[in-house]
Order: C-alpha cells, then sequence, then structure tokens
C-alpha cells in the first residue's frame, strides 16, 4: 500500500513539475533585444460594421408639444379701381420711349392732395404718343382699349418746345395728362360725364377758356386744363371744399379739341439755388400717392358715386 | 310849341356835352354795360389810402429790424429737413423778421423767405410820387388816368394783409374781373390775399392776367443742374418767359419773395396779343408796389375759408 501511495503521489508531484515547466513565465531577460527598422505599418481603416452600438439607455421621450398651426400669410390685398381693375404704374420719370426724358424723382410736392378726378379710375399717359395723338401711328382712334388701361405713364416733361428748367433738357410739358375712366363716345350722355374735384381747399383763382387755376390754402396753385365749358361747376372768386367738383373731364382746346383728358398741372415755391422761384413742379408721384388713398378708401375727402 | 323846341335842343346839347365828357372808347356795348357797376369814388380813394398805409407800415419796420432781408438758403434747407422729419404742421415762433437763425414759418409750419422790406419801401415810394408827379402834366381827359385796378371782391385793407411786397399792375385800359365765358365781370380786378401768398386777376380782350406772390417754401430743388437751368434761361432782367398750353408765363424772385405772371386765352397760337413774349414783358412792366406788410392783419373773423 505504501508503495503505491508513493507511486501516486510521485506521479502527482511529477506532472505538476511538467506543467509548471511548460506554463511558468520565462524570466526578462536584461539584455536589448536588437532593433528591428520599422517596417512600414499599413494604417487599417476601421472596419465598418454594420452592428449598431447598442443604444444607451433611452430617456424617456417627452410628449412632443403640438407645433402651432402657421398663420396663413396675408394674401396681397389686390386693389381694384372703380370699375374692378388693378392699377400699376410705372415709376417716375419713365416716359414712353422716343416721347422725352422725365424727372426721376421720389419727392411727392403734395403730399396730402385730394385726387383731382372724382371716382378712382383714371388713366395718366401721353396724348400724342398714343392713338388719337400726332406722334402715334395710326394717330385715330383716342378711344382704343390701351389708351384707357393701366399702367400709368408720367408725362412731365414729355417733348414740348417750352422752357421748363424743372425738366432735365430744359424744356417739355409742364403738367401730367389724365384720361376720364372711360372714354366719352358721341352723342354723350350723362354715363361719359367725369369730373375733376378740387385737390384741397381754397379759391378759384381764375378761369380763362380752358383753363382753371385753383389757389390752395397752402399757396399751391393747382391747374385744371381742358373741362367742358358748359359745364362748369365753379365761377372766379368762388372758395371750394377739397373733393368739390370743379367741372366735366373734356376736349376744350379754344378752336381745335384735343383728346379727351385733363391736363393737370401743380405749381409750387421751389428754393433753387439761392432764391425761391413760382414754378410747375412734377406731379406725378402726387397723383400715384392721391389715388392710392382714393382707391384705399383712406380719403376723407373721397366720397364718390356707384359706377354708371 | 316853342317850349318843346327849346326842350329838345337842351337835351341834344346835354346828350353831345356828355359824350364829350366820356373816355375814348368808352361806349362800347361791353364797357356800358360795366359803367352800370364801377367802383364809387370812395372805393378808389379807400384803396389808395390803403396803399399808403402800407407803406408807412413798411417804414417803420424799418427801424425796427433788420430790413435787408437777405435770404440764408442753408437755414430754409435745414428747416425745410426738419419739417420733414417731424411732419412739423405748426406755426414757428420765430416773429416774422426776428434776427434768429430761425425762419419765420407759414400757419402750416412751412418755413418762408425772409423779405427785403427797404427795397420794397424805396420802390413804393417812388411809384407813388411818379404817379403824383406826372399825372397832372401828362393827363389826358380823353384817356384813362393809370391806376391799379379797383379790388372788386375784397376790401381795399386786404392789400395790408399778405406779409410780403404785393404786386400789381398799373392799367390805363379797362379791365374786367371775368372773361366773357363768364358774362364779363365787372370793371376791376380780383384779389385773393392770405398771410404769406396772394393772387390777383382780371381780363381784357379775350386775355387773362394772372399775378401770384409768395415767401412760402414748399419744396427743396438740390440738382445744380436745375440750378444752372435756371440761371441760364433768366435774362438779366431776372425773369424767365416760356409757352405753355393756355398762353404765357413770366417768373421772377423781387425782394425775396417769388412771383409768376400768367396770361391765358382761348387759341394761343392764332392770337398773337396772347402768344407774343412782348405782352407779358409789358404786364411786367407795369407791376407797382400795391401793398403788403411786415406783419400783416390780424385772422379774418368772418369764419369763411380763405385761399
Amino acid at each position: 500500500m505504501s508503495i503505491a501511495r508513493d507511486y501516486t503521489l510521485a506521479a502527482i508531484i511529477g506532472t505538476g513539475a511538467l506543467i509548471a515547466a511548460i506554463f511558468w513565465p520565462s524570466a526578462p531577460d536584461d539584455a536589448p533585444e536588437p532593433v528591428d527598422p520599422p517596417e512600414e505599418i499599413e494604417e487599417l481603416e476601421p472596419e465598418e460594421t454594420d452592428i449598431p452600438e447598442p443604444d444607451p439607455d433611452p430617456e424617456p421621450e417627452a410628449e412632443p408639444e403640438p407645433e402651432p398651426e402657421p398663420e396663413p400669410e396675408p394674401e396681397p390685398v389686390v386693389l381694384q379701381d372703380w370699375l374692378g381693375d388693378e392699377p400699376s404704374y410705372t415709376p417716375a420719370g419713365e416716359l414712353p420711349e422716343g416721347s422725352g426724358s422725365g424727372v426721376e424723382t421720389a419727392t411727392v410736392y403734395s403730399a396730402h392732395m385730394r385726387f383731382p378726378v372724382e371716382v378712382p379710375r383714371a388713366f395718366a399717359n401721353t396724348q400724342l404718343w398714343r392713338p388719337g395723338g400726332i406722334h402715334a401711328s395710326p394717330p385715330w382712334n383716342q378711344c382704343a382699349e390701351e389708351n384707357y388701361d393701366y399702367p400709368w405713364f408720367d408725362n412731365f416733361c414729355e417733348t414740348r418746345g417750352w422752357s421748363t428748367p424743372m425738366c432735365p433738357g430744359g424744356t417739355g410739358h409742364q403738367g401730367q395728362d389724365i384720361r376720364p375712366p372711360r372714354c366719352p363716345r358721341s352723342p354723350y350722355g350723362d354715363e361719359d360725364r367725369f369730373w375733376a374735384v378740387a385737390a384741397d381747399h381754397g379759391v378759384i383763382s381764375g378761369i380763362s377758356s380752358h383753363t382753371v387755376t385753383l389757389l390752395a390754402e397752402d399757396g399751391t396753385s393747382y391747374l385744371y386744363l381742358h373741362l367742358d365749358p358748359a359745364r362748369l361747376d365753379v365761377a372766379t372768386g368762388d372758395a371750394v371744399a377739397r373733393g368739390e367738383r370743379i367741372g366735366v373731364i373734356w376736349n376744350h382746346f379754344g378752336a381745335t379739341p384735343t383728346t379727351f383728358h385733363l391736363h393737370f398741372e401743380i405749381r409750387q415755391s421751389v428754393l433753387i439755388g439761392d432764391e425761391i422761384r413760382l414754378t410747375p413742379v412734377p406731379p406725378y408721384t402726387s397723383l400715384i400717392e392721391s389715388f392710392e388713398r382714393l382707391v384705399r378708401g383712406e380719403d376723407p375727402d373721397g366720397d364718390y358715386p356707384e359706377p354708371y | 310849341m316853342g317850349q318843346l323846341i327849346r326842350a329838345f335842343a337842351v337835351l341834344i346839347t346835354a346828350s353831345a356835352g356828355l359824350t364829350l365828357a366820356m373816355p375814348a372808347g368808352a361806349l362800347s356795348g361791353q364797357q356800358a354795360a360795366q359803367q352800370q357797376d364801377t367802383p364809387s369814388p370812395a372805393t378808389l380813394r379807400e384803396q389808395a389810402l390803403a396803399r399808403e398805409r402800407a407803406l408807412e407800415a413798411m417804414e417803420a419796420w424799418q427801424t425796427r429790424r433788420d430790413p435787408s432781408g437777405r435770404l440764408n438758403a442753408d437755414i430754409l434747407r435745414e428747416a425745410m429737413a426738419q419739417r420733414a422729419q417731424t411732419g412739423q404742421q405748426t406755426p414757428g415762433t420765430a416773429a416774422p423778421g426776428a434776427q434768429t437763425q430761425e425762419p419765420e414759418r407759414d400757419a402750416q409750419g412751412r418755413p418762408v423767405a425772409p423779405i427785403d422790406w427797404n427795397s420794397a419801401a424805396i420802390d413804393m415810394r417812388r411809384d407813388m410820387a411818379q404817379m403824383n408827379q406826372d399825372t397832372p402834366a401828362t393827363f389826358v381827359p380823353t384817356q384813362p388816368r393809370p391806376r391799379v385796378p379797383p379790388l372788386r371782391n375784397a376790401p381795399p385793407s386786404e392789400l395790408a394783409r399778405p406779409r410780403l411786397p404785393v404786386l400789381l399792375p398799373l392799367e390805363t385800359e379797362p379791365t374786367s374781373t371775368r372773361g366773357d365765358e363768364e358774362g364779363g365781370g365787372v370793371d376791376g380786378m380780383m384779389f385773393f390775399a392770405s398771410d404769406y401768398f396772394y393772387s390777383a386777376s382780371f381780363h381784357r380782350r379775350g386775355i387773362m392776367y394772372q399775378i401770384t406772390g409768395t415767401r412760402v417754401v414748399h419744396a427743396v430743388e438740390n440738382s445744380a443742374a436745375v440750378a444752372d437751368q435756371y440761371r441760364a434761361m433768366t435774362d438779366p432782367q431776372g425773369q424767365l418767359v416760356t409757352r405753355n398750353e393756355f398762353g404765357q408765363e413770366l417768373s421772377f424772385n423781387r425782394y425775396g419773395a417769388a412771383y409768376t405772371l400768367l396770361i391765358a386765352c382761348s387759341n394761343p397760337d392764332e392770337n398773337a396779343e396772347c402768344r407774343d413774349e412782348s405782352t407779358i414783358r409789358a404786364f411786367a412792366g407795369r407791376l407797382v408796389v400795391a401793398g403788403g406788410s411786415p406783419e400783416g392783419l390780424p385772422p379774418r373773423s368772418n369764419g369763411r375759408r380763405q385761399p
């Protein structure tokens, strides 16, 4: 028995020694190992893996607040004139090609005037370079559709031989021509009559044939030309209120009729250089502003009849 | 029978005498109609007195204020810019003619140009002396005496309302307040007075004559090109004449105020008197200082809206 035990013990120890001999780590060697030349190491791109990283513990999602309903953008207000058309305007100073050089100004010389046509529909444009005018081709039919349509055109400084120092070339037309809401057609009835009205409170300071002058309370003079002499609503010396009827827009021009239109002038005292001068000033911007006020219903003296 | 013949002879003689006593050309139908509404001698005297009072006011002013009325364009430009920025609509506080940097303003806050009252008074006194001295020597009974047409829509005292020299023409020919298209009106002239501007108009032979004067500054033109054009178009007398759709216009600056004359007629191209520059230049040549005063008149109390 003891011999067997001895052999067993010896076998265990021997096995243990063998295992230790195999797995026991070797002692470090003090001698430095020879340094091999560095090898070029190919950098390995990280491998893409399809395995998604595990999400960190997701925080409990807050209940999303309902987004406020976006306010609908206000639809652009489409202005409508007396008969439902949308007005538009070319810029001040931009005269039709070949008709002269205008005044490119933003100055509104008469900022508070009442639009000088009673109803909010009228057509500012040239009388000479459009059908019915001597420079038009063909030169007939003043009632052509294009004459009674938007956009408006400036015609202050339109080519004339008259000295007008405010104009770029020193000469030109001294007012703005404005056609009535519709072209009157013979035989004329009440539906063909459209009134020019007072641009401001003032007094009728003179009437001569086709010219009516209104001296306003602020010293501005407004000139109305070509009104029907048989249908003037005012007389020299009359005090007039802003918006009050002056006369019917017509074609009166002495012995020879012109086209149906109101020639409208504004005369003011302007500081030019080192002195003031009374002079015709560009009316186009004042007309646009006053027309828009009338169309929007913002003119305090903006009463006018229903379409007829 | 003899009494009847005598009475007839007296009637004929009286008629002939009256005819000779009337001014030449006074028998036209239109003028005969106007004779029915001629201004009374008292009205004419009152108008002459109003002129004298205006002159006294101008001369009295000179002793208290700087009468030179030099315009400082920069101050006016600054005042206009300030008004545009603030939308100032209230009258300024500067007293008329005060020697401050703050310009005088109208009732709506617009700056007004200073006036050379000294020159205006000198011219007015000269014109009045000339009229008084020359009239007796040159007066021809058959020719009307030169006169400022009587105001028919305003009392003569209104000549003193505008705070600028009131230029009006001395006319020898009859004038009418309205044109033929308005029935001809009456003998005289229409006059519209405000504190810082005025206008007057009359008619003769189918032409309307109108003069407007102002001190108000409505706008500023900063373009040097426009200023150059004004200088180039203005003649040595300071007048700028232009044609237009109704006749002629002549504008100028005098005593610091701006004036414009219009003549308007039915057919400018076919009416030589209306078309020719000489007519409006002659109109300008007949102007005299007929009124205006540095301090104007108190506001009207009749409630009527006035220009």
